[in-house]
């Protein structure tokens, strides 16, 4: 994999971002930070992938990434975080492993006769891949929702109230 | 409050504190997936206001989320009439979504970059164009006549790897294994997923299991579509 390639992938992870933006009905002027996030996020994940870190760890990162970048240009735009960090974060969804591990319950499922040797070579792929697809999924949510819960207390809203509040009282 | 369409617990009850600071109340509420129970006290901790409200089940909407919150800003800045609150939620909710054609574009295009994602080659992109382009307009036209949304997405799904499976069927040496497991991508319930980790971190553990529950099922109903077409091609 070179870097063209690695640029490539990016860009197409930005096109995903931005087709999933305008499926949830984002308001266009947050489009071009959704593309700009979800092309970042892809090309960490890559990135990572190609200093052979494993899938799980890249994927945190970039969910990550997309998060923190998603909370400080929400305030720059003026949007909820989460309507830009959402949408950034959908194409780093592993669906080719979600795909082999369904397909992978169905041939268990099947009425074909197995041997033993078989059966454990298909449920390892299975579970291998299956629990890959849901560690991911878990890891995204995390790493978007991470940035959220740290920097809430501290967030701009929160300090304004409290200056308000103080107000009142004196 | 149409807070149904995709924003999490945490905001919700953000957004109805810094209203109700606003206007020198204290806001309690119970929010569940379907109904808000909300009590309105002033600052005499007297009852002023106590409803239930039923919430709508519309779909995700990122215009009505942020919009909301904006306008939950401007008024503990500026003390808004109720009047003008009203107008400007009317005027929220009229404010059209994309056309139709854009939609679908840019979706089917998301689709491509998803099969690019997954190493699929140039042929398998414009499989997973096709069937995403009319996997989507599946479901928008079965949404319109209200069907039940899970059968919506049963359907779309179906209907994408049916034609991605056609795809792969009859040139079985394109590499379209890619196209066939990333044309169905766009029905993923990303939204309530995300969410409910959020409430889950949160300590909103009853609406984090809602929202989860309401995901699975969505994913089954891909799954199941899927499955169809895999036994029918019996890949």
């Amino acid at each position: 994999m070179d870097y063209i390639h690695l640029i490539l992938k990016a860009f197409a992870g930005g096109v995903a971002a931005i087709g999933f933006a305008v499926l949830l009905n984002a308001n266009r002027s947050s489009l071009a930070t959704i593309f700009f996030l979800g092309a970042t996020g892809v090309f960490i994940k890559t990135g990572l992938l190609f200093f052979n870190f494993n899938i799980i760890i890249a994927s945190f990162f970039g969910a990550i990434m997309v998060g923190f970048s998603s909370y400080f240009l929400a305030l720059y735009i003026k949007k909820p975080p989460l309507t830009i960090a959402i949408p950034s974060v959908i194409p780093m969804i592993p669906g080719l492993f979600l795909y082999r591990m369904m397909i992978g319950f169905v041939e268990l499922a099947g009425s074909k006769e197995f041997s033993e040797h078989e059966f454990v070579k298909l449920l390892s792929y299975t579970y291998s891949n299956g629990i890959k697809a849901i560690f991911i999924l878990c890891v995204l949510a995390i790493g978007i929702s991470f940035p959220y819960l740290i920097f809430r207390k501290s967030s701009m809203h929160y300090l304004r109230k409290r200056e308000a509040k103080k107000g009142v009282v004196k | 409050m149409l807070q149904s369409s995709g924003a999490c617990t945490a905001r919700i009850r953000i957004i109805l504190h810094r209203i109700a600071n606003a206007y020198d109340m204290n806001a309690d509420a119970l929010i569940t997936h379907r109904a808000i129970i909300l009590t309105l006290l002033n600052n005499q901790e007297e009852p002023v206001f106590n409803n239930i409200k039923r919430t709508i089940p519309i779909g995700v909407n990122f215009k009505i989320v942020s919009g909301i919150s904006l306008i939950g800003m401007s008024i503990e800045n500026d003390k808004w009439e109720l009047d003008r609150i009203s107008s400007e939620l009317d005027k929220l909710e009229k404010t059209p979504s994309y056309n139709r054609l854009v939609i679908l574009s840019a979706v089917s295009l998301a689709g491509a970059g998803f099969c690019f994602l997954s190493d699929g080659n140039l042929f398998s992109m414009a499989v997973c164009f096709a069937a995403t382009f009319i996997g989507l307009f599946v479901k928008q036209e079965t949404t319109r006549i209200h069907l039940n949304p899970n059968l919506c997405v049963f359907l779309a799904a179906f209907t994408a790897t049916m034609i991605a499976g056609t795809f792969r069927h009859f040139f079985p040496e394109g590499g379209l294994e890619q196209g066939f497991a990333t044309s169905v991508l766009f029905l993923i319930p990303g939204v309530p997923l995300i969410n409910s980790f959020i409430d889950f971190i949160d300590g909103n553990l009853l609406n984090g299991i809602i929202r989860l529950t309401n995901g699975l099922i969505f994913s089954i109903m891909i799954a199941i579509g899927m499955i169809c077409s895999i036994v029918i091609f019996n890949f």
